[in-house]
């Protein structure tokens, strides 16, 4: 034999020289290491079956306190699966089958021992057969078990999303790799009545032609630009505001949408999410809210013209009736009406720039000449401040808005006498820049901080609020300049040091010559 | 008396009697001879009694306004007698162009402004469109 497995053998033997004759028998099979015991009693037995394990009994067929039928009664009383061979000299036919019946494994005649190493080998490995059959049982029955466990947790986890899903307010939907509508969640649906798509499942195609997508810009947004479709190209991270005409509800809907790619484990894109939340309330409040500001200062402007028209009637034709006292007085209403002024043109201006209605009424300009009217213009009231007006050439020209152009030029020039110690010059440069128009404005005033830089033309930004320098205003007149100039098809933009002075400038293209 | 000695005439069509009479006391002092008007239907009763040398008009105002009064009076009247809007819509020129009026005047504005406005579209004779 050639195994070299382990076997420690359980002998119930009465005869010492019995067992013996065995364990030579069994040694003679080469297991390393054998190790037995002898046993021949019931007690005993008990005693050896609960103490260790055994890989094989070897019994007598009939001893003085113990038969091998009662060996294989307290074998199986034990409920342990370990092979029994009977070894016997007297054993007849049918008491050896009816030990066979009751649980005995094999039966080897005591003058046949030879017989005895290969009924255990065999033996052996039927049990092994038989332990491995149930240790792969019970690991099929556990795995079974787990299975269940994870199939209750996912559709809890699924119930719960799905709850959560049908809850939020935003319009979710899924596609899959191929471009149908897995998903939709129940706002998704609502937005889609009366239309029901539980019948048949929606293509991309099928979403963009119910929900008919457009830039805010008014421009139909192709298959190709679908969020959906981006993110199934692998474009993570998609936010953009959109209009979707919703062709069931015939209405337009405003909307600010999100998707993403959906990947498998192994990053593979196998679907992809959309979530689409409905601002059209947000976006008509604010609609709402510039109307009202547009129309609040439109109705400001005939009360105004009324203060100021009766102020300068009286500065202008009976200066000699009023005293001077009188006539300060009235020329502070008429600067406050003013400044009035300038306010309501600033609400006007930017709630055209809201509603999109910002219109430019183009001509030709000669931005020297309009430079020379608007610093002739603020010397009238700042006589305080020197400012020199330098041009290279004698005509730049320009296409360009009169009044708009001149409002750009009047915010940066007020500004730079704003923030300048009384005296300063300020130097105005209009030039030609190979094919623009270059205006820049330099002071050597106060100059603007570095961390306050970043946001100098955005909306009511005021860089000096809450400081000694802190004149007031709304922080809305850089932001119309750069929407003007922008408009233009033009830059603007400063370089400015702290304690030094700012430089403002813009650039505009410059007209084609008339060939 | 400015430049010549016929006093030159203007017809204000103005709805707001505050703004109508400062117009009317500026013109005055500066020596035009004013007619006013509330409104269209009353500025087309006056110039069946006047031929004015301009008319300076508001746009919107009631029983009929400017663009009405515009309509009905190209029918009846001389093209020639020139036409300053007075608006205080965000693009007077636009208006302007709307009714081919010769020049526009946004409200609120300076009393010089409206001077110069007035001077410049004056009706001479040899009349010349300003607006485009």
């Amino acid at each position: 034999m050639t195994s070299r497995q382990a076997l420690r053998a359980l002998i119930v033997e009465d005869s010492v020289d019995d067992a013996d004759l065995i364990a030579r028998e069994i040694r003679k099979g080469g297991f390393n290491p054998f190790t037995f015991e002898r046993i021949e009693t019931a007690v005993d037995m008990a005693k050896m079956l609960e103490s260790q394990k055994w890989d094989i009994i070897i019994s007598d067929h009939t001893m003085p306190s113990l038969s091998s039928l009662q060996a294989l009664a307290i074998l199986k009383n034990k409920n342990l699966d370990i092979p029994f061979i009977i070894v016997s000299g007297t054993i007849g036919e049918e008491t050896a089958v009816e030990a066979m019946k009751n649980g005995a494994s094999d039966y080897v005649m005591k003058n046949n021992l030879p017989r005895l190493v290969p009924a255990i080998n065999r033996e052996l490995k039927e049990a092994k057969t038989r332990t491995d059959k149930k240790h792969a049982e019970s690991e099929r029955d556990h795995l079974f078990e787990k299975l269940k466990y994870i199939s209750i947790q996912a559709q809890e986890r699924a119930t719960e999303l799905e709850v959560i899903l049908n809850t939020i307010i935003d319009s979710v939907f899924v596609t899959n790799q191929s471009g149908k509508i897995t998903l939709v969640n129940r706002a998704g649906l609502a937005m889609l009545s009366p239309i029901d798509i539980s019948k048949s499942p929606l293509s991309l195609s099928d979403l963009s032609n119910l929900l008919q997508i457009r830039n805010p810009d008014g421009r139909t947004t192709t298959l190709e630009e679908l969020p959906l479709k981006r993110a199934l190209k692998g474009e993570d991270h998609i936010e953009i505001d959109e209009i979707i005409y919703a062709t069931n509800k015939k209405h337009d809907l405003f909307v600010r949408t999100g998707a993403a790619p959906i990947r498998d484990q192994q990053g593979k894109i196998v679907g992809a999410v959309q979530v689409i939340r409905d601002v059209t309330d947000l976006v008509e409040f604010d609609h709402l809210k510039d109307q009202f500001i547009r129309i609040a200062a439109h109705e400001l402007k005939t009360p105004l013209a009324i203060i100021k028209g009766y102020a300068q009637l009286l500065l202008k034709s009976h200066s000699q009736e009023l005293s001077a006292k009188s006539q300060g007085l009235l020329c502070s209403i008429d600067q406050g009406t003013e400044r009035l002024e300038r306010i309501v043109q600033n609400l006007l201006d930017l709630s055209q720039l809201q509603l999109r209605q910002l219109f430019l009424s183009v001509e030709e300009l000669n931005l020297q000449k309009l430079a020379q009217e608007v610093v002739n213009q603020i010397k009238l009231t700042a006589a305080k401040h020197r400012i020199r007006l330098t041009t290279a050439q004698p005509g730049i020209f320009i296409l360009g808005d009169y009044n708009r152009i001149r409002q750009v030029l009047m915010t940066l020039l007020n500004n730079a006498i704003r923030f300048s110690p009384e005296g300063r010059e300020i130097q105005l440069d209009v030039t030609r820049q190979s094919d623009v128009a270059q205006v820049s404005v330099k002071d050597q005033g106060i100059g603007i901080p570095q961390e306050k830089q970043g946001g100098i033309f955005e909306l009511f930004y005021q860089a000096h609020s809450s400081t000694a320098h802190d004149f007031g205003g709304m922080g809305v007149e850089l932001y119309i300049a750069r929407e003007i100039i922008v408009q233009h098809g033009g830059k603007i933009g400063f370089k400015s040091e702290l304690g030094k002075g700012s430089v403002f400038w813009f650039q505009i293209p410059l007209m084609r010559k008339k060939s | 008396m400015t430049e010549s000695k016929i006093k030159k005439q203007i017809l204000i069509v103005e709805d707001d009697p505050a703004i109508s009479s400062l117009i009317a006391m500026v013109l005055e002092e500066e020596g035009f001879k004013v007619e006013t008007a509330a409104n269209g239907r009353e500025a087309l009763n006056c110039l069946k009694l006047c031929v004015p040398d301009l008319i300076l008009l508001d746009m919107k105002m009631p029983v009929m306004n400017g663009w009405q009064f515009v309509e009905e009076f190209r029918i009846h009247h001389d093209r020639l007698i020139p036409i300053v809007v007075l608006t205080a819509a965000e693009d007077a020129n636009k208006r302007a162009q709307e009714v081919q009026a010769d020049a526009a005047l946004g409200k609120p504005f300076q009393l010089e402004r409206l001077l110069e406005v007035v001077r410049e579209n004056m009706h001479t004779g040899d009349k010349k469109k300003v607006a485009s």
